[in-house]
């Protein structure tokens, strides 16, 4: 007689439990990523005599913006300030950190690492308040929404094209335009600054990636995630370790290309 | 017809975004960083645009 109140105090207990669980995954994440980008330059500003207290301050700058996205709960917070807070530790990174950042086994764990702290940081579960919608309204919401599911599916691949048109141009400027190149060679440390503009470009491309692509294809009709979802889409995510490994795919195919135009290349 | 054009003119945007990428890696290039980050930053904000335009294009459709 109760099976309401039933149903929603389950899914508030696995709301709940999903927090935990994104809370844990995003704290060792960001972690991780702080100690592969900067946790080394940190170190030596640290160890070394005539190590600066700014260099030391910028290097920390991401673990006090994943603290403030932990705080505020902005999705903004998680998936731009945070990946933004690295770039000017980037800046000072030592060169010998850079070398180090370069080998392919770093750049793998670099491309790996922040593939997983982009769909972790995308996919923070919802707020607790939000649990016990009626059920009703949200399942006609995506019976309509099914019907647009056309709409949808060519908005999000015009973006993909595009994004992927960009990628593409900035892989040429990276890699094959000769006067680029040669501006390279120009460099006395060349080689390093090869391999940060790199890391930037491609860093600043997932950033675009997910704010031009990714992020309509979760939010179409802004912030009404849920009720858009198409059943398959709901299957999907309700079946665990097939969204998983489809996300383990995706992100390991990309870090792969990305590893094989580097090693090419460079 | 509107939403059409706004769909339109967010994807440019998209795109127009590559000169600007194209540009930060012939700045930092040439070690000139302070014009690569700038570049940079237009690069971002042209993306912004067009994602705002975007969603504009989205709204009319749902109006209309």
């Amino acid at each position: 007689m109760n099976d309401g109140g039933d149903d929603a105090a389950v899914e508030l207990f696995e709301v709940e439990r999903d927090q935990k669980v994104w809370f844990v995954l995003f704290v060792m994440l960001s972690v991780a990523l702080w100690a592969q980008w900067l946790g080394g330059g940190a170190a030596r500003e640290v160890i070394s005599e005539d190590g600066s207290g700014a260099v030391l301050a910028l290097s920390l700058l991401p673990l006090g913006a994943a603290v403030l996205a932990l705080v505020w709960r902005h999705p903004a917070l998680e998936l731009v300030v945070v990946p933004l807070s690295f770039v000017p530790g980037l800046i000072f990174l030592p060169e010998a950190e850079w070398a180090r950042l370069g080998e392919p086994f770093a750049l793998m764990a670099s491309g790996l690492l922040f593939g997983m702290y982009l769909v972790v940081a995308a996919g923070r579960p919802p707020a607790s308040e939000l649990v016990g919608l009626p059920r009703r309204a949200l399942e006609e919401e995506l019976e309509r929404s099914d019907q647009r599911s056309e709409a949808f599916r060519a908005f999000v691949m015009v973006r993909m094209v595009a994004m992927a048109a960009v990628f593409c141009v900035i892989t040429y400027a990276l890699f094959f335009s000769v006067p680029i190149q040669e501006h390279f060679e120009a460099l006395e440390e060349g080689q390093v600054q090869h391999v940060f503009t790199t890391v930037l470009l491609y860093f600043g491309w997932s950033i675009v990636a997910y704010m031009g692509a990714v992020l309509p294809a979760l939010n179409w009709e802004h912030d009404r995630r849920q009720s858009v979802l198409t059943r398959r889409e709901r299957q999907l995510l309700a079946s665990g370790p097939r969204l998983a490994r489809r996300v383990a795919l995706e992100v390991g195919a990309v870090v792969v290309v990305f590893v094989g135009i580097l090693w090419m290349t460079l | 017809m509107r939403p059409r054009m706004y769909e339109i003119l967010g994807v440019s945007f998209f795109l127009g975004s590559a000169f600007f990428f194209y540009r930060t890696v012939e700045f930092l290039a040439q070690a000139d960083y302070v014009a690569g980050f700038m570049a940079l930053v237009v690069a971002f904000l042209v993306v912004r645009a067009g994602v705002d335009i975007s969603r504009l294009a989205v709204a009319l459709e749902r109006e209309q």
